[in-house]
């Protein structure tokens, strides 16, 4: 009996632990978002601000500021790229899955997408860069979109390549009898079956875009610009702006917080699939 | 099933033609001057200001500001990939990969005598940038690397502040600590990875290109000099090893440095401000070294590409010119380039405990004519030896060693051999 | 799964829909569907990544020219075995990915292990745990910056309180080395440990109760009935884990940018400033093909690692 409690014990005080070391880091950034800015740069002034401020926040969201286009750049991009990863994706899959392709051709487009994870991006920020100054698409979001859903497409083929595995064939051999093709039965059967796990793959897309920060500051350094884009501003030549950053960050990291906190579901599911299946 | 698809195809399409239309309606409006300029809180303020100035000539000049290596990397990359979107840009020696994209600015220097009234020597090969011998940028920020003291100490340790080399320095450093315990002798902006050649640059005198036009150091001068700044590395604050420039200033005002070398446009501002503890107890010397202090020149390019050179110039009039540099000196700590300021007697009286050192340090001031590449190799280099990951004379014999393949741009060939930095 | 029922008399396609599927075909309407996503993939991946393919046997730096030098084969290939500092940079990219992996591995495992159930509480510990990789890696990186900065940043300041003298985490080489580490582990911990935990969940619970049946305590349960389980999820995980960690970039750029001295330039980090900063298009073009066939060749292995533990599933 004694040892059962010893070790729910440990099992509580080690979860603990975990806990403490995995958020007391946003626990810093979020009070140095409300920290005077004059408490930066000197040691002992402790881990709770003097005061709270939000002269910070007041500063980054000042209306002549940029911000909002910011946030709104983000938004717009993520929104955009999520849903075109998602459908395109999802079609892919099928297609991969219903496909009899010869020369096991299948396999090979397979591979081509995980290869996809295999190389640092920059090796394509600069020849991607130069597509899009020919197609005149530098700065705008569509160059960032399609940056993104070609750096997300992947992942979307292969965690629903792994659900397809799984899927009953029978429903669609029924429907077939019935006359339908290819695209009635996907749109009428496949998509509704697919729900969850296309509400895994977004979840899992939509983080991606909102956070990625390479392609987007290749592509789009002005107007079209992102917020993590925004944050790397802060750190200048002569110093670190440490209010203004913290506030930014707090803004990208906290709306993104609270939907994993409500989308955890199909969240832990889209980050397993791949790896285990189901 | 027909209605749906419908649907759906009306709402892609409109999802499509939202998004694209964002896109679009994103794009450059003609008719305006897009302006690039490093996000600093100085250079950027001033622009904004002069800008909404500027409005009642008929342009209206948009200001993109970036922090420097985001800046750097936008001019150059807006330049080789022929986006031509900033009409004027920002910049300093650094962007010599791409001068070649540049208009020579000449014959407007000449037609509107512009370069009267300026600090001399300015306009010289070595401090502001040339290609072929013909002028590509205009100055409008001069600093360059100073030497700030607290009186007090110095006073207590019995040090004068007075220099030769870095070795003086580290040997005086020797005293201020043991004279004033518990505080650093030197603070500096370690942090920032490239600022360690600050050091170098004055504590070497030797050239940096040889003769047949390749990048050469000479070897033990340059040891030796690494060696000095290893020893005075010693004296940084405890755990100061990679201070950003604010704490290191952070240090100086609160009185736990005794020394800071650092731009002095970034700080003295502050140091005279109210209820500054080292108010009224702070000097400026000569800066130490044989070779020479680091200059930073700031400069506006036109790029070749640009369509209203005449609307360019009249910007860069604006911006640079005498007008408003006493303006942007008193408001935004924007070093002058103009003679005139430095003799208008209010500031002259104010600024009188720096402004001598100061205005000696810009007639001594020049870049080495050094690609980023080169650059970074040396002061990467700097750093592994002040933090003992190498010995001086490895990491300086790597560094003559992966310089004989480092290209030099013809625009730093011209550099060196104007500035005396080229071996004869 | 009760759709079947739904194609029926009623909802038979018709119209637009059905003649175009009578128009393609089967195949015809699936190569339509996969062609949007492969046209995107090949023109915004593996049009950009062959054209540095082709640019990586020319000579082009833009401090020689604007315009792209001549042909010169396996030159820059052959310029990293020459490369002091791109050396530097593998064999620290080598360290820190596999000190890097293994701590996630070891934490993950653990974590995994703790927080494996249905719970409401574990649910939720399990969604908070995840959070640091939910975040973008640019703000993880001034995160941390912020809080390891050794004289003003609060984990010093904390450690001293109770009487530890922290150490010079960004500024000494060693430790800006560690923190990297620690900082990519911060980071990536909670994907080892979700997918673990998703691996022990699918494990079927009479097997694990056999085994204590039969006397295995907690210990023999899990080294030779659940580990034999997990192990090629483990595998595939590692997998993805050193890849990922060599291409890092994005918290080496915030936290030490490469530094102090070359002390922390990875292999991404220093393509980063070939070819963004010095404009050694080609040279950077040949380093990152290298490194996309090492992480290739990598991926290969591991494969073929989890095939031969697979092997011994009982499944």
């Amino acid at each position: 009996m004694m040892t059962t409690l010893a070790l729910r014990l440990g099992r509580v005080v080690l979860i603990s632990i975990a806990l403490i070391i995995a958020l007391a880091p946003f626990v810093v950034l979020f009070l140095n978002s409300l920290r005077p800015a004059d408490e930066f740069l000197s040691a002992g002034s402790g881990l709770i601000p003097s005061h709270v401020t939000f002269e910070h926040y007041a500063e980054i969201f000042d209306p002549s500021g940029d911000t909002f286009r910011y946030l709104l750049n983000s938004l717009i991009i993520t929104t955009a790229s999520t849903i075109i990863a998602v459908l395109l994706g999802a079609m892919a899959a099928y297609a991969l899955a219903r496909l009899k392709l010869p020369f096991r051709l299948s396999i090979v487009i397979g591979i081509m997408f995980l290869v996809i994870r295999f190389y640092p991006k920059i090796t394509v920020a600069l020849p991607y860069f130069l597509l899009m100054r020919q197609f005149n698409l530098l700065d705008t979001h569509l160059a960032v979109i399609i940056a993104h859903v070609s750096m997300t497409v992947p992942f979307v083929v292969w965690m629903l390549l792994a659900f397809f595995e799984d899927f009953p064939k029978e429903l669609e051999q029924a429907a077939m009898v019935d006359g339908a093709g290819a695209l009635t039965r996907f749109t009428l059967i496949i998509v509704p079956l697919m729900a969850p796990a296309l509400a895994a793959s977004a979840v899992l897309t939509a983080f991606m875009s909102w956070n990625e920060f390479l392609m987007a500051s290749t592509v789009a350094p002005n107007f079209a610009k992102t917020l993590p884009v925004r944050i790397s501003g802060f750190i200048t030549d002569k110093g670190i702006l440490w209010g203004s950053m913290s506030a930014m960050s707090s803004v990208i990291v906290i709306p993104v917080a609270l939907f994993a906190l409500f989308t955890q579901r199909w969240l832990a599911r889209g980050l397993t699939a791949g790896a285990v299946k189901g | 099933m027909i209605i749906r698809t419908t649907k759906a195809s009306t709402l892609a399409t409109s999802v499509a033609a939202t998004v694209l239309g964002l896109a679009l309606a994103n794009g450059a409006v003609a008719a305006e001057l897009n302006f690039s300029v490093m996000e600093s809180g100085t250079y950027d303020k001033a622009a904004n200001q002069i800008a909404a100035e500027f409005a009642s000539t008929g342009t209206d000049v948009k200001v993109f500001a970036f922090p420097w290596a985001v800046l750097r990397q936008n001019n150059t990359t807006d330049l080789i990939s022929g986006t031509n979107q900033y009409d004027v840009m920002s910049g300093g020696y650094y962007l010599a990969d791409v001068y070649s994209y540049f208009s020579t600015v000449d014959d407007l220097i000449a037609k509107d005598n512009y370069a009267e009234g300026m600090i001399p020597g300015l306009l010289s090969p070595g401090r502001s940038e040339f290609v072929d011998g013909r002028s590509i940028g205009i100055p409008y920020g001069i600093d360059a690397y100073g030497l700030i003291f607290n009186k007090e100490m110095l006073e207590k340790a019995g040090v004068s502040p007075e220099f030769a080399s870095w070795a003086d320095l580290a040997a005086a450093c020797e005293k201020i600590v043991a004279a004033n315990p518990g505080v650093a002798c030197l603070s500096h902006a370690t942090g920032s990875p490239e600022q360690i050649g600050g050091f170098f640059f004055s504590g070497y005198a030797g050239t940096y290109v040889s003769s047949d036009g390749k990048y050469a150091l000479d070897v033990p001068a340059a040891t030796a000099a690494a060696e000095e700044i290893a020893a005075l590395w010693k004296y940084l604050p405890e755990k100061g090893t990679a201070l950003t420039f604010d704490e290191a200033h952070q240090l100086f005002k609160d009185q736990q440095a005794a020394i800071t070398v650092t731009y002095p446009s970034f700080i003295t501002n502050s140091l005279d401000v109210e209820g500054s503890p080292v108010a009224g107890n702070w000097g400026m010397s000569k800066f130490p070294g044989q070779g020479f202090p680091w200059l930073s020149l700031w400069q506006l390019f036109i790029p070749s590409a640009t369509e209203d050179k005449d609307a360019a110039w009249a910007w860069i009039k604006a911006y640079a010119g005498p007008e408003n540099a006493k303006r942007n000196l008193v408001e935004h700590n924007i070093g002058s380039v103009w003679l005139a300021t430095y003799e208008d007697a209010e500031l002259k009286a104010k600024n009188a405990h720096f402004w001598p050192a100061l205005i000696a340090g810009f007639s001594a001031a020049k870049n080495p004519p050094l690609s980023g590449e080169a650059q970074d190799l040396l002061t990467n280099t700097l750093q592994d030896i002040a933090n003992g990951r190498v010995s001086a004379a490895d990491g300086i014999a790597s560094v003559a060693a992966q310089w004989a393949n480092i290209p030099v741009p013809s625009a730093m060939l011209e550099a060196a051999a104007g500035s005396d930095l080229q071996a004869k | 799964m009760t759709v079947p029922e739904t194609i029926t008399e009623k909802r038979r396609p018709a119209g637009l829909v059905a003649r175009l599927e009578g128009r393609l075909g089967e195949s015809g309407v699936l190569l339509l569907f996969l062609a949007p996503a492969l046209l995107v993939v090949a023109v915004a991946q593996f049009y950009p990544l062959a054209s540095s393919a082709v640019l990586s046997f020319f000579d082009w730096s833009l401090s020689r020219s604007p315009r792209v030098g001549p042909f010169i084969g396996f030159d820059n290939y052959a310029r990293t075995f020459n490369d002091p500092i791109f050396s530097g940079a593998v064999t620290y990219t080598i360290i820190f990915a596999i000190s890097s992996t293994l701590l996630q591995l070891v934490c993950g495992l653990g974590i995994a292990l703790l927080t494996v159930g249905e719970s409401y509480t574990l649910r939720l510990v399990r969604t908070l745990l995840m959070l640091p990789m939910v975040i973008a890696p640019i703000a993880v990186g001034t995160i941390w910056r912020m809080i390891l900065a050794a004289r003003v940043g609060p984990l010093n300041q904390g450690l001293a309180s109770i009487g530890i003298d922290g150490p010079n985490w960004l500024g000494d080489p060693m430790w800006a080395s560690f923190s990297l580490i620690m900082i990519d582990a911060w980071e990536w911990t909670p994907f080892v440990a979700i997918t673990l935990t998703a691996a022990l969940t699918s494990i079927p619970n009479d097997l694990t109760l056999a085994a204590s049946v039969d006397g295995a305590g907690r210990w023999k349960t899990f080294r030779y009935v659940v580990f034999p389980m997990i192990l090629p999820v483990l595998v595939l995980v590692a997998m993805f884990r050193m890849i990922e960690a060599f291409l890092t970039l994005d918290i080496v750029f915030t936290t030490t940018a490469g530094g102090p001295g070359y002390a922390t330039h990875t292999l991404s980090f220093w393509i980063y400033q070939q070819g963004l900063r010095y404009f050694n298009i080609s040279y950077a073009a040949a380093t990152s093909w290298i490194m996309l066939l090492a992480c290739l060749a990598m991926a290969l292995g591991f494969l073929a690692w989890r095939r031969h533990v697979s092997k011994w599933q009982v499944s």
